[in-house]
């Protein structure tokens, strides 16, 4: 990396400053100076950079998937274990694996979950592991929270281990975000 | 207390107890939503810049777009183009730049200031200077809009003039669309003065406003690709990250794709035809944390305490998964203690209400049950006192003594009930004959009645009739049986149906 800032950093010092720069505009489109070369820095949503999945993301991505589906997890509301059986459903939905997202689903309505807040919530959580960026964790979170004040409190009082599980993820997807 | 407020006191009771268990299961629900409720992360546009430095690729190459700079953002770029563009040795140029942002583009405005050198080292950094200007809003749906003004010369040697332009920028996430094998799409249109006239117009000296617009296809968290026409260049470029962990951002581009900006200029000075050029882009945005870390935030208080964030390295990454992985399985702990605390708690606290409120209903319904059972027995011996008989000695009509307690038990059943009627009945023994012994029944009775209203009770209340020795209660022939059939009977003809026990 040194030897491509060097190679740069000649490059420009050894620029010429040119004829063509006595107020001829030359310059005005260069990149440097509309900023456009760092203007994806700066945009909104997934389409920009800022809000992108890190390496530092994925890292928790894996984390929470393989304390979720090692069997030996407790849900962070209820304090029950977490079978690995379930455990092991969701973090095949976090990365997206096929047919995931029919089989958390299915245990969510089975269970009585609200159908519209869980699909849409599903679609949120699907390969959020793969791509774990904050604006994908924060829009889960929110569909989580959406699917929460849908339920029924039957629902809530026997909540499946799918669901316990899918909270304790997007706990520690969120975590990170919220210690800023 | 009386029997009907004590009533009514335990059915109050009742009510308020269902109610207080109605409110209290509303209060559980709410409690549960409330423990499975997540926080929603703030995501602010640059949060991730500082946390986990990854850059982006550029959007546009050489125009302007509408999103910019924000608070503790700060950026440091370089340009280069070569040949450049008038040049007659086919010499190269470069540039500088350097900016920051002011307030929010997500709130109500960012303002992006960047300032340029259009020489460098050899002619000296500070020799041609500009300043850039853009305030930037976002808008919903990542619609963007921005006024800005670029090329305000610091020195009079710039090579660019003073330009305003408006931009907007739409940025569209692919994903979950046909086209998800790319990130994502933006696009920027707008309009300036002076720089983004065509460069024919600028060469003539003209002063007048042109159009500039850009679209990049993002393939991938890493690299897009540029299409931009900048007022002068139509430009095709690319923008990638080549680190991971370091937000410099490359953009190579073929400047004036098809050479027509050149030939414009060639026929209007004797400027060497160059044709397309290559420029380079340089950018490494970061975010400047003005605070010390784990603190609340706040401005700078002096340069030295900038914590570039951008310095970030994977292991630290990993350093701060693992540390929050260690936080959420201390924060899971603590919760599960606290929920099962809650939950012992909650089923105590219930138990124990509910076991109060049972005892306290039970036993208010039980006093409810002795009252109306009391209740009733005093009506019943209210009733009773009222068909209690009178009995008369052989061949009389007179109250005897020992019989005018039973005639006075009626006096207040009777006063308290106004609405209540009787018939007295009178009855002899088989003995005399019929005609004698109906004479005397009716006597009987008639004894029975002045009785009670010479008590006050009103004469039309009682009425009297006599059935002589044709209805005995013993039909024996002994003096016992006799006794027994010497008798007055008390009836209830009207006002029995809910008879008001007296006030003793």
């Amino acid at each position: 990396m040194k030897k491509t800032f060097l190679t740069f950093g000649l490059a420009i010092v050894t620029a010429a400053p040119l004829a063509a720069q006595n107020i001829n505009n030359s310059d005005f489109s260069s990149p440097g100076i509309t900023t456009s070369t760092v203007g994806g820095m700066f945009s909104p949503g997934n389409v920009g950079g800022v809000n992108t999945a890190s390496s530092g993301m994925i890292v928790i991505g894996a984390t929470a998937s393989a304390s979720i589906s090692s069997g030996s997890a407790r849900s962070g509301v209820t304090g029950a274990v977490i079978p690995a059986a379930a455990g092991a459903a969701v973090a095949a939905l976090l990365s997206g694996a096929a047919g995931s997202v029919a089989t958390v689903q299915g245990q969510m309505n089975a269970a009585g979950a609200p159908t519209a807040e869980t699909a849409a919530l599903m679609s949120a959580l699907a390969g959020l592991g793969a791509n774990p960026s904050p604006a994908a964790v924060r829009s889960a979170v929110e569909k989580f929270n959406a699917m929460i004040a849908a339920s029924s409190p039957a629902f809530l009082s026997n909540a499946p281990p799918v669901m316990l599980a899918i909270h304790n993820a997007l706990v520690a997807f969120s975590a990170p975000l919220m210690a800023k | 207390m009386t029997g009907s407020f004590r009533t009514l006191l335990a059915a109050s009771v009742i009510v308020a107890t269902t109610v207080a268990r109605t409110a209290s299961a509303q209060q559980s629900v709410e409690d549960l939503r409330a423990r499975f409720r997540l926080p929603v992360p703030e995501v602010g546009l640059a949060t991730e810049t500082g946390r986990f430095p990854r850059g982006a690729p550029g959007t546009s190459s050489g125009s302007p777009i509408a999103f910019g700079a924000n608070w503790n953002d700060a950026f440091i770029g370089a340009g280069l183009q070569a040949p450049v563009r008038y040049s007659a040795t086919g010499d190269a140029d470069g540039s500088l730049s350097m900016g920051f942002g002011l307030g929010n583009g997500s709130d109500i405005a960012g303002l992006e200031v960047s300032i340029n050198a259009l020489s460098t080292v050899r002619s000296g950094v500070g020799n041609r200077m500009g300043l850039g200007f853009k305030a930037h809003k976002i808008l919903a749906n990542n619609w963007g809009v921005a006024l800005g003004v670029q090329g305000v010369q610091l020195n009079r040697n710039g090579d660019d003039r003073n330009s305003i332009y408006g931009v907007v920028t739409k940025a569209i996430n692919l994903d979950g669309t046909s086209f998800s094998q790319f990130r994502g799409f933006t696009w920027s249109g707008g309009i300036g003065t002076e720089s983004f006239q065509t460069a024919g117009n600028l060469n003539t000296g003209k002063h007048g406003v042109g159009i500039f617009t850009s679209a990049a296809l993002r393939m991938n968290d890493a690299s897009s690709v540029i299409l931009d026409w900048s007022g002068q260049d139509l430009n095709l470029g690319v923008s990638f990250v080549p680190f991971k962990s370091l937000p410099l951002v490359l953009s190579p581009a073929i400047a004036d794709l098809t050479g027509a900006s050149n030939s414009n200029l060639a026929t209007s000075n004797s400027a060497k035809k160059t044709g397309p050029r290559f420029t380079l882009g340089v950018g490494f945005a970061f975010k400047v944390n003005p605070a010390t870390p784990g603190s609340a935030g706040g401005p700078a208080a002096a340069p030295s305490m900038l914590v570039i964030r951008a310095t970030a390295t994977q292991a630290e990454a990993e350093r701060i998964a693992m540390a929050a992985a260690r936080a959420e399985d201390e924060r899971r702990r603590q919760v599960a203690d606290v929920a099962r605390t809650r939950t012992e708690e909650d089923r105590k606290r219930v138990a124990d209400a509910a076991i109060t409120a049972t005892a306290k209903s039970n036993a208010l319904a039980a006093d409810a049950e002795a009252e109306r059972n009391k209740s009733n027995a005093l009506i019943e011996a209210a009733r009773a006192a009222v068909a209690k008989i009178v009995s008369y000695d052989f061949d009389q009509d007179e109250i005897r003594d020992d019989q005018k307690a039973s005639l006075d038990a009626k006096i207040p059943v009777l006063q308290a009930n106004p609405l209540l009627k009787i018939r007295i009945a009178g009855h002899t023994d088989e003995r005399g004959s019929d005609e004698y012994n109906l004479a005397l029944s009716q006597r009987r009775a008639a004894s029975a009645k002045r009785y009670l209203v010479s008590r006050g009770i009103t004469a039309d209340r009682i009425e009297t009739v006599g059935f002589g020795e044709e209805r005995p209660v013993d039909s024996g022939n002994t003096e016992d049986a006799w006794t027994k059939n010497r008798r007055a009977e008390f009836e209830i003809t009207a006002g029995g149906e809910s008879l008001k026990v007296p006030l003793p």
